[in-house]
């Protein structure tokens, strides 16, 4: 997949911004945009796009959140989706006029990358990210396969990822450690468990309270059935006490009730019923007397009323008649006003008639009234003739108009000029056309070209180069190979050298620490040498011979006498002299044999420093050799270049200066090039030039004036090829003109004979029906209509006439009939009213019937009243017979034959009553205490006690049951101390709340354990998925990498290979070019690491894109830290990956540019570049 | 008209499973759930007048050598006594073999069920008959329900037995017996015990298990207590009522993460969720199991980091104005739809652990990285551990998704280029 363009809308600091990579396809594409151009903007907006705008995001300064927009066009295997992303929650994803939602799986199937984080990690690389790389290679340096798998993620820090890992799983758990989590809690366990185990309580314990428990309460209850006994005896003696003055007053009732047991027990309430009933018997009599009075009066008054019946009986008749005469009165009214409008309308008929040219008779009026079909039809043929009309007068028109238009059209054609030929001229002009183009194409070439020598120019300048530029070309300069085989001798020379330094170094370090050693051993003592033995010995000897000399010759001044003593002879001074010596001899000798050890190795040691000191003569001569081998060798290399005025530096210098001798010499032949193409594409212009002279001239055209440059005359030429054109479409015009107006004359003709014959028809239709209504045949459409709409008018009027006469007579024959009516009305009921004016007598006749009316209404009410009277006296007389019936039955209830005795007999049996319930009472008494005792047995058992001993008995009783109940309390203390005793042993909680705390560390433990698990299993899997992966890649990926981190470190590496460190780790090491020597990453400069990391994830990108579908890589500055000779390396391998996917690279340096022109050609590079003018107020900003 | 209680499974002093303690939770109230829980059964019988209790098995958990849980069993049954209410009790299968059931002197008022026959106890009025017959040893697997008396004429018949109703899974099958066995009978009701949820099995007759009073662990989530049951004269039951004794109430909160994108959306949707359990619970402190589920953005982001967690945990306490609690917050999220395409090393790691099935070198590493840990573990914690790691489990796929979860979230985290 590539990204083809990049529009941005509103985004960042950018308005309305694009960059157009379709032609980088293959290329490495530089986008260079200065500090502030917008580059990180850019950078993060193409990640933005890809997988949406973040929530909180900075890139609002210039546009509000609601208009951001990131629009991008993505290829992938020749589709393209162009789409918008917007700010949004969801639906962020556009089509690319905003209007549709583009889903984001489609993007994804384009992009397959799960996240914003993998593809910047993956596919994204700065200079920080670079060199953290580096720092992790050192870091993970001990295993090659977390080096691939955080190169090929892109993630700095797998090593400390897993190093997390650890220590979270040391937090919970360490072998052999105690302050880890898990241990901490399993003692917390330990010590729940043994408090569980103290907290429990003995079973025999609880036993034997529960025992003596049950023993108190025995006795308890033991003491409180005595206390029971003893309450119940003076109970007894309380009860005697007092049911003895019950008894007694009992036996005084029942005498008393003797006197009146004949006595009848009258019920409750018969006393006041008694009462009521003799009051009721009064009141009731004298209700019964008025009522009776008034019933009397009543009827009196109704017998006095007498009506007037017959009048009553018309009542409704005469009523109607009243009401009748206003109606008549409106009726007459009416009448007038109808007869007026009558006369009027028969005056307008006749005004008609004579409009209408008849005789003023209105007998003849319905014979003149118009017929519904003859005014529709007489409408329908006047609006077909004027159609006609209007249609006859158009056909006219357009007659004169056509043949106005063929005239004019015959005229112009004569006007116009005869054709000309123009076919080749046209030809001439189409190749002048592509030879303008290669005029502009020549002048470009020359223009780069002078640009280019004058730049090449300037870089040979710049280089250690005294000659012209051409000799620089031709100089047979020594050959690339030359100059690889001399840095491998200088480079052997300069190395024989300091060897030999070293060797003379290390000897003479050698030989002053052997003279040390022996002045150290010398010191402190002197040790006699073997020479100095021989000395004295030859010492001794001499002076033996002297001796000799003086003891068997007598010779005592002999030379040998005069050599050993050195001065004139003295025989004493000659024996003391030889003692001398041979003590001394015997001492050297001593000391000789006492030290020997020592002395010989003294000796060794000297021996050994003349020997080494022979060896750093023989190195001193050696270095000499070599620096004159050395010498010799740099001044030849010198001599080789000095026919170039070149003053040689190092050997790799030279080569460098040869690499860029040969790209300016590449340039010399790309400028020699383009001259020779711009010369070519000039000629082709000339030949086009003459050519289109000679087609001028063979249509007619003056090609006299030469001063025309090619242009010039392609105008000319054009003008006349325009001219030509317009008059051959004018011709062509006209000739349609022509045409078409023959054409419309001959239709215009034929239209009018048919016109002219549908005008024939209908004459003869409106000739019938003008005779139909009497009227002449050409009578016109309009007088005809006028005829009509005024006989419509005639027949309205009598219309009008007929329905005024209907009324008229209605009102007249209601009149009569009312007449008639009220004169038998009259007749029958007021003779005496006949002869006064009807409305007179009508209005007495309703005044007799209004009084006779109320006289009626007052007899009816009077009656009323008589009635009510007639049931209220009814009503007293059965309640007085009701009250007398009461009295007798209460003297039948109380068995008295006579009424006046019952108040007597109502107090007798009240006194019995009491005396009853008096005696009850007592008894009553008696069986409250008794409790269930009769009284016989209450006698029984008071019988015989005597009265005055029992206070004493119940004080004995007492103390007896205060002593009881003094043992009771003392048996209770201790069954509650018992029982708390339990009750304590009960609640006691402890070991429930260590079960508890049981399972709650077992569930603490649990959790931490399962955390440790999940930690644990996610460093296996890491650990597995870093060493599967390096299994699966490391061929490839080490045989990429290393071909790239050679390119990258400029060969200076040939290579990377695999190697094991002491602890029999895998381990990755560089090779030296020169020397074949392994590099350690602890043996690379940070440079060289940040190459390796950049070989690594190059080579994973590429390794990548064959599996899957390729990913743009987008890198920012990376090169800033390269020096000029490995960046053009590293922009060489970029290329080289562009290739196989769409790489950015972004920079803020010109130089880096410059660099990418200079080392890659055109087919290799395209470049892009962001300018930005916010400075200036605009808010524009350009890419490209 | 008479009421009884028919409890069973109190498993007293049984402590509560899986609560990791952190701060502010009602530590006393955990320690002494089941003893607080049975106060309420005592109180319940006392207050509604009851004439009798029914316990129905296993009102122990084991042989223990501590006795102050029988004693405080004792003190309870005195405090019933002096209420004058009758209890009958048979052993189950966790108390079968308890010294303390054998050893302890109960009071007047309660009578223990014979383990050789089964017996019939009558009330004194005469009414009532109450069949019965302990468990002999912890392991019965005869159909005890087939031995039972006839039912009494004229009495209302009550039959008490510890079992398991063929067709209740996740339950050892002890005394297994059928619906059938027990309707054949023609008892008034079945007081039985065993299943630890509260439910009635049938109508007519009333045949139910009262459940255990009080949830020990997060599969015994809900309500937990007895029923209490009213007859009327003519020996027709007349209400069955389920009554709520625990006083630790255990619930778990499924929480749908599906579209979830911050922590607030993660903290908005739990409060929900615990808020609905905290009026379930009718202000009972609540010890809450969270379950995290669905396709989430955050999948990765809650595997590796733990720090929401504790907010987790201190929302619960806010929500819950302190009487809500989470024992455990459990992940079974995942990635929202499927990746695209992990490149590269990436891809490596989801690979590789693609590739691990079964006992690999990979389960092999992971054991030989846990041996020194699982060294140091109590016996019993060892077991259950080791049973993670058994293919074909459930839990080693999910420590694998937590691995790779937290790998990708630590890989991701280190790149980041530009």
């Amino acid at each position: 997949m590539r990204f083809e363009a990049i529009h941005i809308p509103a985004y960042g600091p950018f308005t309305n911004a694009s960059l157009d990579l379709r032609e980088g396809r293959g290329r490495l594409e530089v986008i260079y945009g200065p500090n502030e151009a917008g580059k990180s903007s850019l950078l993060r907006a193409i990640s933005d796009f890809l997988f949406g705008i973040p929530g909180q995001t900075h890139d609002n300064f210039l546009h509000t959140y609601g208009i951001l927009r990131i629009r991008a066009t993505v290829e992938r295997g020749g589709k393209r989706l162009d789409c918008v992303r917007r700010k949004a929650t969801a639906k962020s994803l556009r089509t690319a006029d905003d209007d549709e939602v583009v889903s984001e799986e489609l993007l994804r199937s384009f992009v397959p990358i799960e996240s914003r984080e993998v593809f910047q990690a993956m596919f994204g690389l700065d200079a920080e990210r670079l060199q953290q790389g580096g720092e992790e290679l050192l870091k993970g340096q001990s295993e090659f396969g977390q080096m691939l798998f955080s190169a090929a993620a892109g993630i700095a820090g797998l090593h400390d990822i897993l190093k997390k890992l650890n220590d979270d799983a040391e937090k919970l758990f360490k072998p052999r450690a105690s302050t880890p989590t898990v241990p901490k809690i399993l003692d917390r366990l330990k010590e729940s468990k043994d408090r569980l185990r103290q907290a429990q309580v003995s079973l025999t314990d609880w036993n034997r309270l529960q025992e003596d428990y049950q023993k108190a309460r025995d006795e308890i209850s033991g003491f409180q059935s005595a206390i029971l006994l003893k309450q119940s005896e003076a109970e007894r003696y309380k009860r005697i006490q007092i049911s003895l003055g019950l008894l007694r007053r009992r036996g005084e009732i029942r005498d008393q009730l003797r006197l009146v047991e004949n006595a009848p027990i009258l019920r409750d309430g018969f006393a006041a019923d008694h009462q009521k009933a003799s009051s009721d018997l009064i009141v009731k009599a004298g209700e019964v007397q008025g009522s009776t009075r008034r019933v009397d009066d009543l009827r009196t008054q109704v017998e006095a009323i007498v009506l007037p019946d017959d009048l009553l009986l018309r009542e409704e008749e005469i009523l109607y008649s009243y009401q009748e005469v206003g109606i008549r009165r409106k009726a007459a009214t009416d009448r007038f006003r109808l007869q007026t409008e009558l006369r009027q309308a028969e005056a307008e008929m006749t005004q008609i008639l004579r409009r209408l040219g008849e005789p003023p008779d209105l007998d003849r009026v319905p014979n003149l009234m118009a017929r519904a079909a003859d005014k529709r039809a007489i409408q329908d043929l006047s609006t077909t003739r004027a159609s006609f009309d209007a249609e006859i007068q158009n056909v006219h028109e357009s007659l004169a108009a056509a043949e106005q238009e063929l005239k004019s059209a015959h005229q112009q054609l004569d006007e116009l000029p005869p054709a000309r030929s123009v076919g080749p001229l046209r030809s001439a002009v189409q190749n002048a056309l592509l030879a303008g183009v290669s005029e502009v194409k020549a002048r470009t070439l020359q223009k780069a070209a002078t640009d280019e020598s004058r730049k090449i120019v300037e870089d040979v300048k710049a280089l250690p180069w005294t000659s012209s530029v051409e000799a620089l070309e031709s100089s047979a300069l020594p050959a690339d190979e030359l100059v690889v085989e001399w840095t491998t001798r200088l480079d052997k020379t300069e190395q024989a050298v300091e060897q030999a330094e070293e060797r003379l170094r290390t000897t003479k370090t050698e030989v002053s620490a052997l003279e040390n050693s022996l002045v150290a051993m010398q010191a402190g003592r002197s040790v006699p040498t073997l020479s100095q033995l021989a000395q004295d010995r030859q010492r001794r000897d001499l002076g033996w011979r002297a001796v000799r000399g003086a003891w068997l010759k007598g010779d005592t001044n002999s030379a040998e006498a005069q050599e050993f003593l050195q001065q004139p002879v003295d025989c004493s001074l000659l024996a003391k002299a030889y003692e001398d010596s041979v003590g001394k001899t015997d001492d050297t000798a001593d000391k000789l044999r006492v030290d020997a050890d020592q002395v010989a190795k003294q000796e060794q040691v000297q021996i050994a420093i003349e020997g080494i000191k022979r060896e750093v003569a023989a190195f001193e001569a050696e270095l000499n050799d070599a620096r004159t081998a050395r010498e010799r060798a740099i001044t030849e290399w010198r001599e080789l270049w000095s026919p170039f005025q070149v003053d040689a530096g190092a050997p790799r210098q030279m080569a460098a200066w040869l690499q860029r001798r040969a790209g300016i010499v590449a340039r010399l032949h790309a400028v020699e090039d383009k001259k020779k193409q711009a010369s070519e594409l000039l000629a082709e212009s000339e030949t086009a030039k003459q050519q289109l002279q000679e087609r001028l001239s063979e249509i007619g055209e003056d090609t006299t004036p030469p001063s025309h440059s090619l242009t010039g005359w392609r105008s000319i030429a054009d003008q006349v090829l325009q001219t030509e054109e317009h008059t051959a479409k004018q011709r062509e015009k006209l000739s349609d003109q022509i045409e078409t107006s023959k054409r419309a004359l001959m239709t215009a003709k034929s239209h009018l004979t048919n016109a002219n014959a549908k005008l024939d028809d209908w004459a003869q239709k409106w000739a019938v029906l003008m005779t139909g209504l009497g009227l002449p045949a050409n009578t016109e459409p309009s007088a005809a209509q006028e005829v009509i709409r005024v006989r419509e008018e005639l027949q309205n009027q009598f219309q009008t006439a007929a329905s005024h006469n209907a009324r008229i007579a209605g009102i007249d024959r209601d009149e009569d009939a009312f007449r008639e009516q009220l004169h038998r009305l009259l007749e029958s009921v007021a003779r005496d009213l006949l002869p006064m004016l009807e409305p007179e007598a009508i209005a007495e006749l309703h005044q007799r019937l209004s009084v006779a009316m109320r006289q009626r209404d007052l007899r009816s009410t009077k009656g009323k009243d008589l009635e009510q009277e007639e049931k209220t006296l009814g009503k007293a007389r059965r309640e007085l017979e009701q009250t007398e019936n009461v009295l007798k039955a209460l003297a039948e209830e109380a068995s008295c034959t006579k009424a006046e005795r019952l108040p007597v007999m109502i107090e007798e049996s009240a006194r019995r009553k009491k005396l009853e319930m008096d005696l009850q009472q007592v008894e009553q008494q008696l069986a409250t205490i008794g409790i269930g005792r009769s009284i016989a047995e209450l006698e029984e058992e008071a019988r015989g006690v005597d009265r005055d001993q029992i206070p004493g008995q119940l004080e004995s009783i007492d103390r007896q049951i205060k002593e009881l109940q003094t043992q009771l309390k003392s048996a209770e203390e201790k069954r509650i101390t018992l029982e708390n005793g339990l009750k304590r042993m009960a609640d006691t909680t402890d070991s429930c709340a260590a079960s508890a705390d049981i399972e709650a560390y077992r569930a603490e433990v649990l959790e931490a354990v399962e955390q440790y698990m999940r930690v644990q299993l996610a460093r296996i899997v890491l650990q597995g998925a870093v060493d599967q992966y390096r299994e699966k890649t490391q061929g490839d990926m080490l045989k990429r990498s290393s071909d790239l981190f050679s390119l990258l470190t400029g060969a200076s590496f040939s290579g990377l290979k695999l190697d094991w460190d002491d602890t029999g780790n895998v381990v990755l090491v560089g090779v030296r070019t020169l020397t074949d020597e392994k590099v350690g990453l602890y043996g690379m400069s940070d440079g060289t690491r940040d190459q390796l990391y950049l070989a690594l994830r190059l080579a994973s990108i590429e390794l990548y894109t064959r599996d899957h579908e390729p990913i743009p890589f987008i890198l920012d500055d990376i090169l800033v830290r390269f020096d000029d000779d490995r960046a053009i390396a590293a922009i060489r391998a970029l290329a080289e990956l562009a290739k196989h996917t769409q790489v950015l690279l972004f920079t803020h340096h010109t130089h880096l540019v410059d660099l990418a022109k200079a080392s890659l050609d055109a087919s290799q590079l395209a470049i892009a570049e962001i300018t930005s003018r916010t400075g200036t107020g605009s808010s524009t900003t350009t890419i490209s | 008209m008479f009421k009884f209680l028919h409890s069973a499974d109190i498993h007293l002093d049984s402590p509560l499973r899986g609560i990791a303690r952190y701060e502010g939770m009602p530590v006393d109230d955990i320690r002494l759930a089941t003893r607080r829980a049975f106060d309420n059964l005592v109180r319940l019988a006392i207050e509604e007048r009851v004439r009798f209790v029914l316990l129905a098995g296993d009102l122990y958990d084991g042989d223990w050598k501590d006795s102050s849980t029988g004693m405080f069993f004792v003190a309870r049954m005195a405090r019933l006594r002096e209420a004058g209410i009758r209890v009958f009790l048979i052993a189950g299968n966790h108390d079968a073999a308890n010294r303390i059931t054998k050893s302890l002197r109960l009071p007047e008022n309660v009578s223990f069920f014979s383990a050789r026959q089964p017996e019939t106890r009558i009330l004194p009025e005469g009414d009532v008959a109450i069949h019965g017959q302990s468990f002999s040893n912890q392991s019965v697997f005869d159909n005890l329900a087939v031995g039972y008396p006839p039912k009494r004429p004229g009495s209302f018949n009550i039959g008490l037995l510890h079992t398991s109703v063929s067709g209740y899974e996740g339950h050892e099958p002890y005394a297994p017996c059928t619906l059938d066995d027990l309707c054949l009978k023609e008892y008034d009701y079945w007081a039985l015990g065993h299943v630890h949820a509260r439910q009635e099995l049938c109508a007519h007759p009333r045949v139910m298990f009262a459940g255990n009073i009080q949830g020990r662990n997060i599969r015994e989530a809900g309500p937990k207590g007895c029923v209490l049951v009213a007859v009327g004269e003519g020996n027709e039951i007349l209400e069955c009522d389920q009554v709520d004794l625990d006083v630790i109430r255990w619930g778990c909160a499924e929480v749908d993460l599906a579209g979830a994108a911050t922590i607030d959306d993660l903290q908005e949707r739990a409060s929900d969720a615990i808020r609905t359990l905290m009026g379930e619970a009718d202000g009972r402190p609540l010890v809450l199991r969270v379950e995290f589920e669905g396709a989430t953005l955050l999948h990765d982001r809650l595997v590796e980091d733990s720090a929401w967690r504790d907010d987790l945990r201190a929302l619960a306490t806010d929500v819950g104005s302190e009487s809500a609690w989470i024992e455990k917050i459990v992940l079974r999220t995942f990635p929202p739809g499927p990746s695209t395409s992990l490149a590269g090393p990436l891809d490596e790691v989801h690979q590789y652990l693609q590739s691990i099935t079964g006992r690999s070198n990979a389960i092999a590493s992971l054991e030989a990285s846990v041996a020194p840990l699982l060294a140091k573990l109590p016996e019993d914690l060892k077991q259950e551990v080791f049973t993670w790691l058994e293919a074909g489990g459930e839990r080693l796929p999910r420590l694998m998704t937590d691995a790779e979860s937290l790998l990708m979230e630590r890989l991701r985290g280190q790149g980041g280029a530009q």
